[in-house]
């Protein structure tokens, strides 16, 4: 059997008997949730506890596997429904698990960063440096879905990943949770943690590519935009949005309409669009980097757009994290029902204070008016430009250098105007 | 930090070319900081702005014979401001208040005049005072503020010559405060002007003398609690559409009613309070209506005491948002096209957040914002600010148990807000 060792959270208490702290068993971790198999002392109800960690953590999240009901104080209802629905349905295709062992783990720590959303992936993982940090006497061993693998910082014992979609991120794999117990029972006692990032994190110790330099002398050339394009939530104006196949094409006759009026505007910016689908028509003098749904992304040529935009824009949702992340400023357009997720994972601002957060990234509602949009960017634009300015302007040292410099991008200080 | 004695310690060139000015005294008729100064090699004379404030990499100085401006690489509505000012010496000058402690002979002075025609601009001077005690311990300070913004005073400051001016003539000669700056000079054994715009510390409260919000019972959880701080000079108009003045207010009226109704059908327990400059309408009578004509200290005080009791706080974008901002759980503001680039200027006091914090809880979104869309980002801010109380206030309390019965309590504020459909009385989306 083994017993994980928790290092934070509050006790499980029995659901039905006030009072009765719940025993800790065989850990049982079939994919996103991380349980273990407990038997009130109590009432003697075999039950499956979930281990107060990542989302489920203050959560008193209890299974059980006689009714399939899930237990849970009010403050987490979302994950105990997904539980239980995973419960329900649970899954038996067989699961892969690819073992990378860097080295032989003292006192394992394991993460578990599956889940169904890419930003709660993230955030998972953006919780790595601190589990280091704070318990350096341990080897971290993170699970991981195949699409997250790259994403994983260097300095991991081992990393176990599994072919689980994202799609399936919520589901209950029987046959996960029997392989992770006999692989767990191979290793020295372990330990599980895992947060949601509450700290700053460096975003080039994920994704090995350091964000917008503005240090860089094409820094103040030539200003670039890149629009993040998804199919799945499009840009739209409307106050009951347009679905389907209507929302694509209203997504693309918006950005063709907002590049056409900034090139008016400023002739020298460059524009690229990035993301997943190719089914909107946008004007063929767009740098065009999409690709087709279920096409192979190259994730590295799009962090190097992202790195060299004075902008990303795009519609709101964990496809802007790494746009927002590596650019110098960012713009998401929020649907009308994701106004409580704003900022959510934007754990690499962290490092930046307040005000410099809110001059470099802005949430608009996706009913913005072009021209507004517009505007706004002019304003990003400058910004990144101006903050640029003046990092290359301190660099400088001599007189003649300073003014010299001032004369050839003193213009950039300029305030646009729509 | 220049040195005004025995004559400002800064460097002005003349217009001519030929030569460096003459630095031979100073004068501060109001907003102005001034060098007087004259040419060697031409002759004339002129009144040089000193490098601080939006002169601080710029030169802006007016030919004391013409009133004509010279050598101007400041913003040009400053120069304008300058040349208004230089045109308007002689008029009788507003009335100075001298208030806190009679500053002894031979102390070293600092001055930080607070004096601008733009209210964020009196705030963003403001703002700088206990910068300037931190860096000058030993020295006495004197503020010069307008009325409306001398309760705002930190309490390190020593002194405060309070002008009785209205907003919009700050900028114009005062030959009252000139006086009163020559005769500091005489006294003092070392006399500095602050240059000093910002800071990037600021605590709000120590200029309102009022903490901000902060959760730690459940009486900072419920009942949801906002503030709409109106004003009538810019209205929030339907997706921003331009209106005549008096059109637009009755428009602001219909829709924060609106707003309030809407938000109320949906939060039973919503309180709201409406303050600000204004008192065109009326509102529903469960609404408390805390608009003023004129300006009172207690009257702002009272407000900026239900900011700091409310998880949102709402207006157009402006610096009259400031202080609602600064002390609410969470704000929307509403920006019109034209206002994006100084959208988050004189916002210093944010950094007491983290920046992801900052990001969650201040919004600003477009005026061409539909009605349904305004409505329902408030909803949705005004639950997370609760959210986010009830949270904190869970995360302060040891006992699970009482962790468990708090989340019940607020479980409607937990679960969050959602889309909500504005129509109009056809039942038109709006």
């Amino acid at each position: 059997m083994t017993v994980l060792e928790r290092l934070s959270g509050d006790p499980v208490w029995c659901p039905f008997c006030a009072g009765t702290r719940l025993p800790q068993g065989q850990a049982v971790i079939p994919g996103t949730y991380a349980l273990f198999e407990t038997t009130c002392p109590t009432c003697g109800r075999q039950l499956l506890a979930h281990y107060p960690i990542g989302y489920a953590a203050g959560s008193g999240l209890v299974l059980d596997p006689a009714t399939g009901e899930v237990h849970s104080n009010e403050s987490n209802r979302w994950y105990a429904t997904n539980l239980a629905s995973a419960w329900g349905g649970r899954r038996e295709r067989p699961v892969r698990i690819r073992r990378e062992r860097f080295r032989e783990p003292r006192r394992p720590l394991l993460v578990n960063a599956i889940d169904l959303m890419f930003g709660h992936c993230l955030q998972k993982l953006f919780d790595l440096p601190r589990l280091r940090d704070e318990h350096p006497d341990r080897d971290l061993i993170v699970l991981v879905q195949d699409f997250a693998r790259w994403l994983v910082p260097d300095g991991a014992a081992e990393i176990w990943t599994v072919d689980i979609a994202l799609r399936e991120g919520r589901e209950w794999f029987d046959d996960l949770a029997r392989q992770l117990g006999e692989l767990l029972a191979t290793l020295p006692p372990a330990a599980i943690e895992g947060g949601l990032g509450r700290r700053g994190i460096d975003i080039a110790a994920f994704t090995r590519v350091e964000p917008f330099d503005r240090g860089r002398p094409d820094a103040l050339a030539a200003p670039r935009l890149t629009l993040i394009w998804r199919s799945d939530r499009c840009w739209t104006l409307g106050i009951t949005p347009a679905e389907g196949a209507q929302a694509i094409a209203e997504q693309a006759m918006l950005m063709s309409s907002l590049a056409m009026t900034l090139r008016q505007a400023m002739p020298q910016l460059a524009i690229a669009v990035a993301g997943i689908g190719r089914d909107g028509a946008l004007p063929d003098w767009l740098e065009d980097h999409r690709i087709a749904s279920g096409g192979k992304i190259d994730e590295l040529a799009w962090l190097d757009l992202y790195r060299s935009s004075h902008v990303v824009l795009g519609v709101h949702g964990s496809n802007m994290l790494l746009p927002a992340a590596h650019a110098a400023t960012a713009i998401e357009l929020v649907p009308p029902g994701k106004w409580q997720h704003v900022g959510d994972t934007y754990d690499f601002v962290r490092g930046s204070d307040g005000l410099q957060a809110l001059r470099n990234f802005r949430f608009l509602p996706t009913a913005t008016s072009p021209r507004d949009v517009a505007a706004v960017v002019q304003v990003m634009i400058r910004r990144a430009m101006v903050d640029a300015y003046n990092a290359q302007l301190a660099a400088l040292t001599g007189d003649d250098e300073r003014r010299r410099f001032r004369a050839t991008y003193g213009h950039v200080l300029a305030y646009p105007g729509l | 930090m220049i040195d005004l004695l025995p004559v400002p310690q800064d460097r002005f060139h003349c217009p001519c070319g030929a030569a460096e000015l003459v630095v031979d005294g100073f004068s501060l008729p109001g907003m102005m900081p001034l060098a007087r100064a004259g040419c060697p090699a031409c002759g004339r004379r002129f009144a040089c702005h000193l490098h601080v404030g939006f002169c601080s990499s710029a030169s802006l100085m007016v030919e004391e014979a013409s009133g004509e401006i010279a050598n101007s690489m400041a913003p040009d509505w400053y120069a304008w401001e300058l040349q208004q000012m230089w045109q308007s010496r002689g008029r009788p000058a507003p009335a100075v208040e001298i208030r806190g402690q009679p500053i002894a002979d031979g102390r070293d002075v600092v001055i930080v005049n607070t004096l601008d025609p733009t209210y964020g601009h009196n705030i963003a001077r403001m703002f700088a005072v206990p910068s300037v005690r931190s860096f000058n311990p030993d020295a006495a300070i004197v503020v010069i503020a307008s009325r409306f913004m001398a309760w705002l005073t930190p309490d390190c400051a020593d002194q405060i010559w309070v002008v009785d001016a209205p907003l919009r003539e700050l900028h114009l000669a005062n030959d009252t405060v000139d006086a009163m700056a020559a005769e500091l000079a005489r006294r003092a054994a070392r006399l500095r002007y602050s240059p000093l715009f910002y800071s990037l510390a600021v605590r709000i409260e120590d200029f309102t003398k009022i903490d901000p919000f902060d959760a730690t019972s459940m009486d900072d959880v419920l009942p949801a609690r906002m503030a709409f701080n109106w004003r009538e000079d810019r209205c929030w108009t339907q997706a921003g559409r331009p209106l005549p003045p008096d059109q637009a207010v009755a428009e602001q009226l219909r829709l924060t009613t609106l707003l309030f109704e809407t938000l109320r059908r949906e939060i039973s327990d919503l309180e709201v309070t409406v303050t600000g400059y204004g008192r065109s309408g009326s509102f529903p009578g469960w609404v408390e209506d805390l608009r003023i004509l004129e300006q009172t200290d207690e009257a702002e005080r009272e407000w900026v005491r239900r900011y700091a009791r409310s998880h949102l706080v709402m207006g157009m974008h402006g610096s009259h948002m400031h202080l609602p901002s600064a002390h609410a759980a969470g704000g929307i503001e509403i920006v019109p096209t034209a206002y994006w680039a100084t959208a988050a200027e004189t916002w210093e006091w944010v950094n007491h957040n983290s920046a992801q914090h900052a990001l969650q809880r201040y919004l600003k979104i477009a005026h061409s914002t539909s009605v349904s869309d305004v409505v329902s980002i408030a909803f949705m801010q005004l639950r997370r600010m609760q959210a986010g109380a009830a949270f904190r206030v869970m995360s302060r309390l040891p006992d699970a148990q009482a962790r468990e019965r708090l989340a019940v309590l607020a479980h409607q504020a937990i679960q969050g807000g959602y889309p909500l459909q504005v129509t109009d009385k056809d039942g038109n989306p709006i």
